[in-house]
């Protein structure tokens, strides 16, 4: 029985280095990820800034949110 | 959706409100009954009103029902929180510009009659008026009389809303132009109010499309009469005791309650440019818009985390 257990021993200790090996190898010969490269970056557009309330209404262009109404509303506030 | 119009508080009422039919039936019922018993309490032209009671019992404790507690004490908060620019205590003021009777009754009449202008002057203000919660008393000050025109319409609309949103899945209350919003229109996320144009109430300058919570607008316009030669409204600015002279004709005030926006609609109408920013910076849960006399409509405050949308 004593012999058995030295050559399982000795059997997995081969096996799990050869996998290793093995393994090592694979990785070491596979294909590199991509680099960062600055240069390959697209610009982005630039954007103008989105005007706030304010600074539509003062611009006069207070049309695009304060539109005049062609209905008749059911509630109106006119004023106490 | 279902209305009621009816006329209360010398302005239009409009009740809209949508739910299963007989449910709404009662809560419309159950709202007018509970606006028109609170014109009853409040007006100061019905020499019985409990308020009328209260400026008679000025320099003694009058024992107040709990609705006109709740106003006076409310009309302190916002006394206060206005800088004084609401102010209820501008009754002989009103009342020198001959606002004596009610506006219906000046509009029948054609004008206003000429009144004693060198009234006593008042030595106390709105701010020395005392409450006491535990008794639900008021004490006026001798030569001190109160007017909430002011902030009791708005007070009435959210209340009346209250009452009407416990039968109802959504309703609005608008009483002559302060109105209160509970939920939504079935498949809307807004309500769409017509902003009247203030040289031509007819025709709606804009439509605001707004969130639950409160709208409303003071005008110098609306309540206005001549006296002899001369033109006059009811907004009263406390600090000359004459009608205010604004460069607005209207201001809109969206805020969370009925009485903040109806207060502070009227302050920041009498307010000058310096006064309204300082108003706008202290309050950021107001949005206020203004009409101006060539019809231009102005932002003159935003509400930080305002969800309203305008078009």
């Amino acid at each position: 029985m004593k012999i058995w257990k030295k050559i399982i021993r000795i059997w997995f200790t081969f096996a799990s280095l050869f996998s290793f090996l093995i393994g090592w190898a694979v990785l070491a010969h596979a294909p590199k990820p991509n680099q960062f490269n600055p240069a390959r970056i697209q610009s982005m557009p630039q954007l103008d800034p989105v005007p706030s309330l304010d600074q539509v209404m003062l611009s006069g262009n207070s049309q695009t949110l304060f539109r005049p109404s062609q209905r008749r509303m059911i509630l109106r506030s006119g004023g106490s | 959706m279902q209305t009621e119009n009816f006329r209360s508080m010398n302005s239009d009422i409009v009740l809209v409100a949508e739910g299963e039919a007989s449910q709404v039936n009662v809560g419309l019922v159950t709202a007018q009954k509970f606006i028109e018993e609170s014109e009853k309490r409040f007006t100061r032209f019905d020499e019985q009103s409990e308020l009328s009671r209260l400026n008679r019992s000025a320099g003694t404790w009058f024992s107040a029902s709990p609705d006109l507690f709740e106003v006076v004490k409310e009309a302190q908060v916002y006394f206060q929180k206005t800088n004084g620019l609401f102010d209820p205590s501008i009754l002989p003021h009103l009342k020198n510009a001959g606002y004596v009777h009610s506006m219906d009754e000046i509009r029948r009449n054609g004008s206003a009659p000429q009144t004693d202008h060198s009234s006593t002057p008042m030595i106390s203000t709105f701010a020395s008026v005392r409450l006491n919660e535990k008794t639900s008393s008021i004490r006026l000050p001798a030569d001190l009389q109160i007017d909430l025109g002011g902030i009791a319409k708005g007070w009435i609309a959210e209340r009346a809303a209250c009452l009407l949103s416990q039968y109802v899945s959504s309703c609005a209350v608008n009483a002559g132009g302060d109105m209160f919003l509970i939920g939504y229109p079935h498949g809307q996320d807004c309500w769409e109010v017509g902003l009247e144009d203030p040289r031509n109430p007819s025709s709606d300058i804009s439509v605001l499309l707004l969130q639950e919570g409160a709208v409303a607008t003071s005008s110098i316009m609306k309540r206005s009469w001549k006296q002899g030669n001369v033109s006059r409204h009811h907004l009263i600015d406390p600090r000359t005791g004459q009608p205010a002279t604004p460069p607005w004709l209207s201001v809109t005030v969206l805020a969370p309650h009925a009485a903040a926006a109806e207060t502070f609609a009227k302050a920041f109408l009498i307010a000058d440019t310096d006064e309204a920013r300082s108003l706008g910076e202290q309050n950021p849960e107001l949005t206020v818009l203004a009409v101006d006399k060539n019809g231009n409509l102005i932002s003159l405050a935003q509400a930080r985390e305002s969800v309203h949308v305008f078009h």
